[in-house]
C-alpha cells in the first residue's frame, strides 16, 4: 500500500515536472527570424535560415530603389491566441557593402517611422504591435539593394515592404502564418500591381509545436486550479459541517 | 505511472437515479433536435450552404432516380456546381455513398433537412450511452449538455455536410472499442468493424484515425483477450475492410474504370471548376499538392493543424476565457490516470495527427475536419467533474477526516458547487452563442467561416435563398433562370432546386455571358428567360433583341 501509494506520488510530480519544463520551453510562443533579400532584380525570402522562395522579376515589373517597411494586420486568430503578433530586431543591410542601414538593438519609437497606412504601437521591450491592418517605412528612397531582417513573433499576417516610394508604387512580401499559409510577393506601380508570385509558408515545426504546447500548459494550468479549488471547497465544507455537527452533538447533551 | 484497467467498476446506484439520468439525456435529446431543425428552418433556410452539401443533395437526387449517375445534359457547364464531376460523360458526386444516401431517404419523406437535426440527437444519446456505460451517470448527464451546448455542435449538426454522421459513427467507434477492450467477444468485434467500416464511408480519414487508436490499445491490452488479441483483431479488420471493399465498388462503379477512385480518375477529364483537380492531387501524389506548386511539407501540415486546434479550442465550448477546454485535460491531472481515458484522449489526438496530413485547413462552420473529436472532447470534460468527485472521495478515504461522519454531507454540497459553476459556464456559452445573439467582436475578430454567433448563420457561406423566393414572388413558372455567375455562391444559392434530369419547372443556369443564352434557351423550348442578379437578387426579364443581336435585360418592378 505504502510502496503504491508512493509510486503515484512520484508520478504525479514527475507528469507536472515534465509540464513544467513543456512551459519553460514554450513560454516565448512562435518566434520566427524572415530575411528578404532585394538585390537588382533578384529577390530571395528566408525563414529561420531556410530558403522559403527564390526568384527574378523582369525589368519592366520592377522597382530599383525605394523605401524598406514593416506591415502587421489585424489578428484573425480567435481570441485564446496564447500571445498577440509582434515584430523586433529589424535591420537593413546594404547588400553590396554590408553596411548596416537602419536598425540594430537600440529603442525604436514611432518618429523612426513614417507610416503609409494605420499605426505602430510600441512596447515596452522595444517591440511593435498593432490591432488593426498598419504600414510603416523608414530609410531614404534612394537605397537600392539590401536585406531586411526582422522577427516575428507568434506570427499570423504580416507584410515585408521593400523599395516603396510612395503609395502607389512599392513591392512588398505578404505572409500569412494562419490558415493560408502562402507568401504572396508582389509589385504595385503606379497603383497598378506589375507583378504576383505565390508560394506556400509555414512555421517551422518546432516554432508551431511550442506555440501549441503553450496553449496546452495554459489550460493545463487553469485545469489544476479548478481541481484545487474544488478541493479546497471540499475541505472547507468538510471542516464547516464538522463543526456544526460537533457544536450541535454538545448543545443536545 | 499507476493506469487503472478497463475493469474498473461503476459506483452503485439506484434504478430511480437511473431513470432520472435517462430522461435527461432524452431531453438532451430532444433539444439536440429541435434546436439545429430550427437553425436549419430559420438560418439556413433548409438549402445547402457549401459546396460539398450541394453534392450530397445532388447525389440524393440521383439515388431518388434509382441512379448512381446520369448521362451530363448538352452545356452541362451553365448547371454545374463545384466538385460534382463530369467524367466520360458521367454527372455524378464523387464522395462516398453513405451520406447520400440518408439524405435520399429524408428527400422521399420530404424531410431531408431533418436528417442530420436526427444524426445529432442520436450522438446525444450514444454518448450518453457510453458514459453511462463506462463512466458515471454524472458524466452522462454533463457530456449531454456539454454537447448540446457547443456552437460548433449545432451550426454542424444544423447543416447538409458529412460531418455529423462523422461524429455519430466515431462515437459508435469510441463505444464499440470500450466494449470490446472491457469485454473482448467476437460481438463486440464485429459490431466495432462495422462502425469503423461505415465511418470509412463517411469521413475515410477519420476512419484511420479512430482505427489506430483502436488497435493500439488491443495491443496494449492484449493481456484481455486470452491469446485471442489477434483473432479479434482480424474479426474487426475484416469487417471494417469490407466496408473499404464497398466504397472502392462504389468508386469504381462511378468512375468506370476498376478498383479506382472516382476522384482519382476524375482528375484527368474534368469539366469544371479546378478546385476538384486539387482535391485529385491529394489523391495522385502528395508531394504535387499545396499552394504555389512547392508541395506539401509537415510545417505546412502542422499550421493547418494549429489553426484547426486553435479555433477548435474557442469554438467547441464558447466558455469565458481560458476555462474553454480546462475540464478536458482534469482526467489527465490525477496519478492514476484510466485506460478509458487514456484511449479518448488517444483518439482525440490522432484525429488532427491524421489531418495534419492534409495540406489545407478548410475551415467551413469551424474547423470542421476535427469535428469528429466532439465526443471525445464533451465525454472527458464531463470526466474532469467525476475526476474531482472522485479526488475528494480519496482525501476522505486516505485522510483522518475518514472518521468525520458528515464528509457525505460535504462532499454532495461541494458536488453541488461544482454543478453550478458548470452550469454556469453552459449558460455563458449559451447565452453569448444563442440567447443574447451577442458575440464580442474584438474578442473574436475576423474569422471568417465561422459562424461567430448563431445569426451569423443566416445567409452563410453567402448561399441565401432570396434568390428562390424571388421567383416564387413573381409567380415564374416554366422558365430558365440565368443566376449572376460572379462566385460559385450565386448558382450554388439555387443549385438544388434543380433536378438532374433537368425537368424541374424553373430551370437555374449560371449566367455566362450572352452567347450562353442562345445555347441554353434551345435546351428548353418553349420556355422564358429570365435573369437575376446576385445577391442582391433582383429578377429581371431577359428578351432577345434581333436589331442589337443581344438578350436584354429588363428589372421586374413591383407596380
Amino acid at each position: 500500500m505504502q510502496k503504491s501509494l508512493k509510486k503515484t506520488v512520484i508520478g504525479f510530480l514527475l507528469w507536472n515536472l515534465f509540464v513544467f519544463g513543456l512551459w519553460i520551453w514554450s513560454r516565448e510562443g512562435s518566434v520566427v527570424h524572415l530575411r528578404m533579400i532585394v538585390d537588382d532584380n533578384h529577390h530571395s525570402l528566408f525563414c529561420n535560415g531556410q530558403l522559403v522562395d527564390s526568384f527574378d522579376v523582369v525589368q519592366d515589373q520592377c522597382l530599383w530603389s525605394g523605401r524598406p517597411g514593416l506591415g502587421l494586420s489585424k489578428d484573425s486568430r480567435p481570441p485564446l491566441v496564447v500571445k498577440a503578433q509582434e515584430l523586433y530586431h529589424f535591420t537593413v543591410t546594404d547588400t553590396h557593402s554590408g553596411e548596416l542601414l537602419w536598425g540594430g538593438t537600440g529603442p525604436m519609437s514611432e518618429s523612426d517611422w513614417t507610416m503609409m497606412k494605420g499605426r505602430f504601437d510600441f512596447t515596452g521591450n522595444n517591440r511593435i504591435r498593432t490591432s488593426f491592418l498598419s504600414l510603416g517605412v523608414v530609410g531614404d528612397v534612394r537605397w537600392q539593394n539590401y536585406a531586411i531582417d526582422v522577427t516575428c513573433a507568434n506570427p499570423t499576417e504580416l507584410y515585408i515592404i521593400y523599395r516603396m516610394t510612395d503609395n502607389d508604387n512599392y513591392g512588398r512580401a505578404q505572409l500569412r502564418f494562419w490558415r493560408e499559409l502562402v507568401v504572396g510577393f508582389n509589385y504595385y506601380r503606379n497603383g497598378d500591381q506589375t507583378f504576383h508570385r505565390i508560394k506556400s509558408l509555414a512555421e517551422p515545426l518546432e516554432q508551431g509545436i511550442r506555440s501549441l504546447m503553450l496553449r496546452f500548459v495554459k489550460v493545463y494550468v487553469m485545469a489544476m486550479l479548478i481541481l484545487c479549488g474544488f478541493l479546497m471547497v471540499f475541505l472547507l465544507f468538510s471542516v464547516l459541517t464538522q463543526m456544526i455537527r460537533k457544536f450541535l452533538l454538545r448543545r443536545t447533551e | 505511472m499507476n493506469t487503472l484497467s478497463f475493469n474498473h467498476s461503476r459506483p452503485p446506484v439506484s434504478q430511480s437515479a437511473d431513470l432520472l439520468v435517462m430522461m435527461i439525456i432524452i431531453c438532451m435529446a430532444v433539444i439536440a433536435f429541435v434546436g439545429t431543425a430550427i437553425i436549419n428552418n430559420r438560418y439556413l433556410e433548409r438549402i445547402p450552404h457549401v459546396q460539398d452539401s450541394v453534392n450530397y443533395w445532388f447525389q440524393a437526387q440521383l439515388y431518388g432516380m434509382g441512379r448512381t449517375w446520369i448521362e451530363a445534359p448538352e452545356n452541362v457547364e451553365y448547371f454545374a456546381s463545384e466538385h460534382i464531376v463530369v467524367q466520360n460523360n458521367r454527372w455524378y458526386c464523387h464522395y462516398p455513398f453513405l451520406v447520400p444516401l440518408l439524405f435520399m431517404i429524408g428527400m422521399k419523406f420530404g424531410y431531408i433537412w431533418l436528417v442530420n437535426p436526427l444524426i445529432a440527437a442520436l450522438s446525444v444519446l450514444l454518448i450518453g450511452r457510453i458514459c453511462v456505460e463506462h463512466f458515471s451517470r454524472q458524466s452522462a448527464v454533463w457530456a449531454a449538455v456539454f454537447l448540446v451546448s457547443s456552437p460548433f455542435f449545432l451550426v454542424m449538426s444544423a447543416s447538409f455536410m458529412s460531418h455529423p454522421l462523422g461524429l455519430l459513427l466515431t462515437a459508435a467507434c469510441i463505444y464499440a472499442g470500450l466494449r470490446q477492450l472491457k469485454n473482448p467477444s467476437t460481438g463486440n468485434a464485429i459490431l466495432l468493424g462495422a462502425a469503423i467500416g461505415l465511418l470509412f464511408n463517411t469521413r475515410p480519414l477519420t476512419s484511420f484515425a479512430v482505427s489506430l487508436p483502436i488497435i493500439s490499445f488491443h495491443i496494449r491490452n492484449r493481456d484481455r483477450f486470452n491469446g485471442k488479441v489477434l483473432r479479434h483483431l482480424f474479426i474487426m479488420g475484416f469487417i471494417a475492410l469490407i466496408g473499404v471493399g464497398l466504397f472502392l465498388l462504389y468508386s469504381s462503379h462511378l468512375s468506370g474504370k476498376t478498383l479506382q477512385f472516382a476522384t482519382h480518375t476524375a482528375v484527368n477529364d474534368v469539366k469544371g471548376p479546378t478546385s476538384i483537380k486539387i482535391v485529385n492531387r491529394f489523391f495522385n501524389s502528395f508531394a504535387a499538392a499545396g499552394v504555389g506548386k512547392t508541395g506539401h511539407t509537415p510545417e505546412r501540415g502542422l499550421g493547418c493543424t494549429k489553426a484547426l486546434i486553435e479555433l477548435l479550442h474557442t469554438f467547441a465550448m464558447n466558455w469565458p476565457g481560458w476555462l474553454n477546454f480546462s475540464f478536458f485535460l482534469i482526467p489527465l491531472i490525477p496519478w492514476r490516470r484510466r485506460e478509458e481515458d487514456l484511449f479518448l484522449y488517444w483518439t482525440f489526438l490522432s484525429i488532427p495527427l491524421w489531418y495534419s496530413l492534409y495540406w489545407r485547413s478548410a475551415i467551413m462552420y469551424g474547423p470542421r475536419y476535427i469535428y469528429e473529436v466532439m465526443p471525445m472532447v464533451v465525454i472527458l470534460s464531463a470526466r474532469g467533474m467525476d475526476v474531482c468527485m472522485d479526488a475528494a472521495g480519496w482525501i476522505h478515504r486516505n485522510s483522518p477526516m475518514r472518521h468525520w461522519k458528515t464528509l457525505t454531507v460535504a462532499r454532495s454540497a461541494t458536488a453541488i458547487c461544482l454543478w453550478v459553476f458548470t452550469g454556469w459556464l453552459v449558460y455563458t456559452d449559451v447565452d453569448q452563442y444563442v440567447i443574447s445573439d451577442y458575440y464580442d467582436m474584438k474578442k473574436f475578430p475576423v474569422v471568417s467561416l465561422v459562424p461567430m454567433r448563431l445569426s451569423a448563420m443566416n445567409g452563410f457561406n453567402g448561399v441565401r435563398r432570396s434568390i428562390q423566393d424571388q421567383v416564387e414572388k413573381w409567380n415564374v413558372t416554366d422558365a430558365v433562370v440565368f443566376v449572376e455567375d460572379r462566385r460559385w455562391q450565386g448558382f450554388g444559392s439555387v443549385s438544388s432546386f434543380n433536378h438532374p434530369r433537368m425537368d424541374t419547372d424553373v430551370v437555374y443556369a449560371r449566367d455566362k455571358g450572352q452567347a450562353g443564352y442562345p445555347l441554353i434557351l434551345k435546351m428548353f423550348p418553349g420556355k422564358k428567360a429570365y435573369w437575376i442578379a446576385y445577391p442582391r437578387a433582383q429578377l429581371h426579364t431577359l428578351e432577345y433583341n434581333p436589331d442589337t443581336d443581344q438578350y436584354v435585360k429588363t428589372m421586374l418592378k413591383e407596380q
